[in-house]
C-alpha cells in the first residue's frame, strides 16, 4: 500500500493519469477509478501500486480552482500581518532589533 | 494546511479572547502571536524552488514540525529587544498553527508532531486542506471578537 500525490493530466475510459512531480524523477501513474476529475485537479491517493497503475482504496481530490484559492487567501494575509506588525513594532537600525512603538 | 488567513485570524481570535482575562495579550503581543502562527509554513519556501524546477521538499519537509518551529522562533526572537517574551509569544503562535493543521485529513500520515523522536504522523481528518469554510468561520469570529473587545475598551474609557 502506497500513498501518492499528483496532478491530473489526462483521462481515459477506465481512469485517469496523474503526474507525480519529483524533480527529475517525475512520473506518470494511471489511476484506476471512475471518479469525476478534471485536468489540473490534484489528488491524494492511498492504494495498491502495480506496474505504473494504482488501484485506490482512498482518494482525496482538490479541485484546481479550490487548490489555487488557498494561495489567494494566503496572499491576502501577508499585507495584513505586515501592516499590523509595523503599526505596533518598529525596527531600530542602530541595534538591528525590533522594539515596540511608543505611541502605538 | 488551512490558508494563512485562517492561521492569522485564529491566532488573533485566540489572543483577543485570552486578552479579556490576561492583560499581556495586548495588540503588540497579539501581532507577534499572529507572526508566530505562520512560522511552520517556512516549509513553503519549497514552492519558490519549485518555480526554478528544483525539488527540495525532501530536505525541508521536517521544517513543518514543532521541533524546527522552536528553532525558527528562537532565531526570530533574537531580532527583538524582549526576546524571551517574544519567543514565548511565537511559540504560542506556531502552536495555534499546529492546532488548526491537526484538524486536517490526508489519505495517510499526518503531521510529524514528535519529530525527530518519531516519524509517526498525526491528524484528525475533520477538514480538507482546501476547505474555505474554516476561513469563513474564522472571519466571522474575528469580526465578532473585534466588535466585542473594542466595545469593552470603549466602555472602560
Amino acid at each position: 500500500m502506497v500513498s501518492i500525490y499528483g496532478i491530473v493530466i489526462n483521462k481515459s475510459c477506465d481512469g485517469f493519469y496523474i503526474l507525480i512531480e519529483h524533480g527529475p524523477k517525475s512520473k506518470i501513474i494511471k489511476v484506476l477509478s471512475n471518479l469525476d476529475v478534471d485536468n489540473g485537479d490534484r489528488v491524494e491517493i492511498l492504494g495498491v501500486l502495480q506496474k505504473d497503475e494504482i488501484t485506490p482504496e482512498k482518494i482525496i481530490v482538490y479541485k484546481k480552482w479550490s487548490y489555487y484559492s488557498i494561495f489567494i487567501r494566503s496572499a491576502i494575509a501577508i499585507p495584513i500581518v505586515v501592516y499590523v506588525f509595523f503599526k505596533y513594532w518598529t525596527f531600530d537600525f542602530k541595534e538591528m532589533k525590533f522594539r515596540r512603538r511608543k505611541n502605538a | 494546511m488551512p490558508d494563512w488567513l485562517a492561521h492569522v485570524l485564529f491566532a488573533y481570535v485566540l489572543c483577543k479572547v485570552l486578552g479579556i482575562r490576561f492583560k499581556m495579550f495586548n495588540n503588540e503581543n497579539t501581532v507577534i502571536v499572529m507572526v508566530g502562527s505562520l512560522i511552520p509554513d517556512v516549509v513553503k519556501v519549497g514552492s519558490i524552488f519549485d518555480l526554478f524546477g528544483i525539488d527540495v521538499w525532501d530536505y525541508i519537509y521536517p521544517s513543518h514540525t514543532p521541533a524546527c518551529s522552536l528553532l525558527v522562533a528562537g532565531l526570530v526572537s533574537l531580532l527583538f529587544y524582549e526576546s524571551a517574551v517574544v519567543f514565548l509569544l511565537l511559540v504560542l503562535g506556531f502552536t495555534t498553527h499546529y492546532m488548526l493543521d491537526f484538524l486536517m485529513g490526508h489519505v495517510s500520515g499526518g503531521m510529524l508532531l514528535l519529530f525527530p523522536f518519531s516519524w509517526d504522523g498525526y491528524q484528525l481528518g475533520l477538514i480538507q486542506c482546501d476547505d474555505y469554510m474554516i476561513t469563513l468561520i474564522l472571519m466571522i469570529m474575528t469580526v465578532v471578537v473585534y466588535a466585542v473587545t473594542n466595545d469593552e475598551i470603549n466602555t472602560q474609557r
